[in-house]
């Protein structure tokens, strides 16, 4: 049902169709923008002004080569006078609608078109429900409190974690007691560029070894013990799809102290 | 607690922005515009504090316990000295009529129900961890927020520029609320009220003259509504960026600090109101505080010249067709 929804939205446009509104919208306000004596002439000029620096050859030079990280928002800039635009396009047109009935028409019409226009890029992807209130996918959060239960039942002000790149991406987004061995900026990046934060090729290993952790118990175990860390999650998936064995103990040191639904925690024994 | 924090929000902000607009003797503006200004100039307030407290590596619970001294005088001294202004903004016939503006509410709700319910964008952002990591060692970027132990290189003096996870730290502190309530529901919540606010400063302007002028602007606000929700769909596109990434502090510059620095340009240019000037200038150090310089105060510097341009022009051409 909901493929069937989402083909239906593909198959509705490409991609640009907020673009064709505005466009459409700057086109109606050429029309109207010197009959009533309101503002939207300075709205025409204005939305008209940016749209042309913004495509102009030069901005893009200058962008290019000395503002790279403001091409990420460039599309941004220029559509942002969308809203006024498109809105106020709308809103006008309706004055022109005189009988109630047409209103309501038009009305409608005006919304199918902004959802079509707005979901011609819709694919579904990243728009999911919470699990809870900390925003954590529920197989996450369910071994991340055990893990905040362990830390404070041994009354340890912060816990060394390393485990899983999933519930790595997770764990400091629950607690700031959480540490771990390197963050999800390894694999993910960030989005903040004056961040800094240099990996070491040790570090990228051990993150390696970690994705393919059961045939790296050994490395993964003196690692752990070299870098300090109280706790290991494993995913009890790796183990089933590898064949091998859930191991009771990781080098003599960490011991399988309990699990969830989708991973295993060990923590340190000595 | 949490959910209380808008009310709070909204409070102070109109309160500053009060004092603000009592101290540089300008009367004329709106609640929206004062929430506004008074938003700024709290985001100020704190950069102010959090840079000097960086250079002496302060812990952050001084700081939080100094901006909260700040609050409660600048509310105290707002409260004395602005009441009569502050009556007269709630006076009956200032309010606006309700009836129109039921629907617009109910899209807002709607948008408002996306935040609670629906997984924000969080790719390759440190916002909550920044949030969880200063309240947990209580230093001011000194941790690594993915990590939680201290930064191989560190961050640079324009990343620690921007003051923002700070604030929300603040927030979190001060509320007891989890630091992923506080960001991802409050935070945008915000966001998109003081959107509101700004457009509510646009339609003013288009619709001031028009018949119906309420329902014309009602309109309005349902159809910005419906065009974040239903333009959510586009990435990289700022509906997109209003409804999954509304804590980010490029969201708060392209929903509300460019559209607002426009206005602020029409008002200078187009009506000769040279108050503006002041806060156009804080809405550009407000920038600087939101975000990296080239993500927030370069594009607002842009549209910001842009604008004026076309205020002149536009002032310009409407006194020749007089004559």
């Amino acid at each position: 049902m909901m493929e069937t929804i989402q083909k239906a939205f593909e198959m509705a446009g490409g991609s640009e169709g907020l673009s064709a509104l505005f466009l459409t919208g700057l086109i109606a306000l050429w029309y109207s923008k010197f009959n009533k004596g309101t503002e939207s002439g300075y709205l025409f000029w204005y939305a008209l002004a940016i749209l042309l620096v913004v495509i102009n050859p030069l901005y893009y030079f200058v962008v290019n080569q000395y503002l790279p990280e403001l091409q990420a928002h460039n599309m941004m800039l220029w559509l942002l006078p969308t809203t006024p635009v498109i809105m106020y396009v709308c809103v006008s047109a309706t004055s022109l609608v005189k009988k109630r009935i047409d209103k309501v028409v038009f009305g409608f019409a005006m919304v199918i078109i902004l959802i079509l226009a707005g979901t011609t890029s819709y694919t579904g992807n990243g728009h999911a429900f919470i699990a809870n209130a900390s925003y954590i996918p529920q197989s996450e959060y369910e071994m991340i409190t055990i893990i905040e239960e362990y830390r404070k039942e041994n009354q340890m002000p912060n816990v060394m974690l390393w485990g899983d790149q999933e519930i790595m991406q997770y764990a400091r987004t629950y607690s700031g007691n959480i540490n771990l061995l390197y963050g999800k900026d390894l694999w993910l990046g960030s989005q903040d560029t004056q961040l800094h934060q240099i990996y070491d090729e040790e570090t990228i290993n051990a993150y390696r070894e970690m994705e393919h952790a059961p045939f790296f118990l050994p490395e993964i175990g003196s690692t752990a013990l070299e870098r300090g860390c109280d706790i290991l999650v494993l995913t009890q998936n790796d183990f089933a799809l590898s064949g091998i064995e859930i191991p009771k103990q990781i080098s003599d040191v960490f011991v399988l102290y309990s699990s969830s639904s989708k991973y295993l925690m060990y923590v340190r024994n000595d | 607690m949490v959910y209380l924090l808008p009310v709070f929000m909204l409070v102070t902000a109109y309160l500053i922005g009060k004092l603000g607009q009592k101290l540089l003797g300008d009367y004329e503006k709106n609640p929206m515009e004062t929430c506004l200004n008074g938003t700024l100039i709290v985001i100020l307030i704190w950069e102010a504090l959090i840079l000097p407290a960086i250079k002496l590596l302060a812990p952050f619970d001084a700081v939080t316990r100094i901006f909260c001294a700040i609050h409660l005088m600048l509310l105290a001294v707002s409260l004395v000295f602005c009441a009569k202004s502050i009556s007269t903004d709630f006076l009956p016939q200032q309010l606006i009529t309700p009836s129109p503006f039921i629907t617009a509410c109910v899209v807002f709700a709607l948008q408002v129900v996306c935040f609670f319910f629906l997984m924000p964008d969080t790719t390759g952002d440190f916002t909550v961890e920044t949030v969880n990591t200063t309240l947990a060692s209580n230093l001011i970027y000194e941790n690594h927020p993915g990590m939680g132990t201290t930064f191989v290189y560190g961050i640079t003096f324009r990343g620690k520029l921007v003051t923002l996870p700070l604030l929300y730290a603040f927030w979190s502190k001060l509320c007891g609320g989890h630091a992923a309530e506080v960001v991802y529901r409050i935070a945008p919540l915000w966001c998109l009220g003081l959107s509101y606010m700004v457009y509510s400063l646009w339609a003013n302007l288009f619709f001031q003259k028009a018949e119906n002028k309420e329902v014309k602007k009602a309109a309005f606000f349902v159809g910005i509504g419906l065009l974040n929700i239903c333009g959510s769909f586009a990435p990289d596109c700022i509906f997109y960026y209003q409804m999954y990434c509304g804590f980010r502090g490029e969201t708060f510059i392209y929903s509300i600090l460019i559209p607002y620095a426009v206005y602020l340009c029409y008002q200078i240019y187009g009506n000769k109101k040279m108050r503006s000037c002041i806060y156009l200038i804080i809405t550009i150090l407000g920038s600087l505080c939101l975000t990296d310089v080239q993500k927030g105060c370069i594009p607002i510097l842009i549209a910001i010249v842009i604008a004026s341009f076309i205020a002149m022009i536009y002032k310009l051409g409407r006194r020749m067709r007089k004559r």
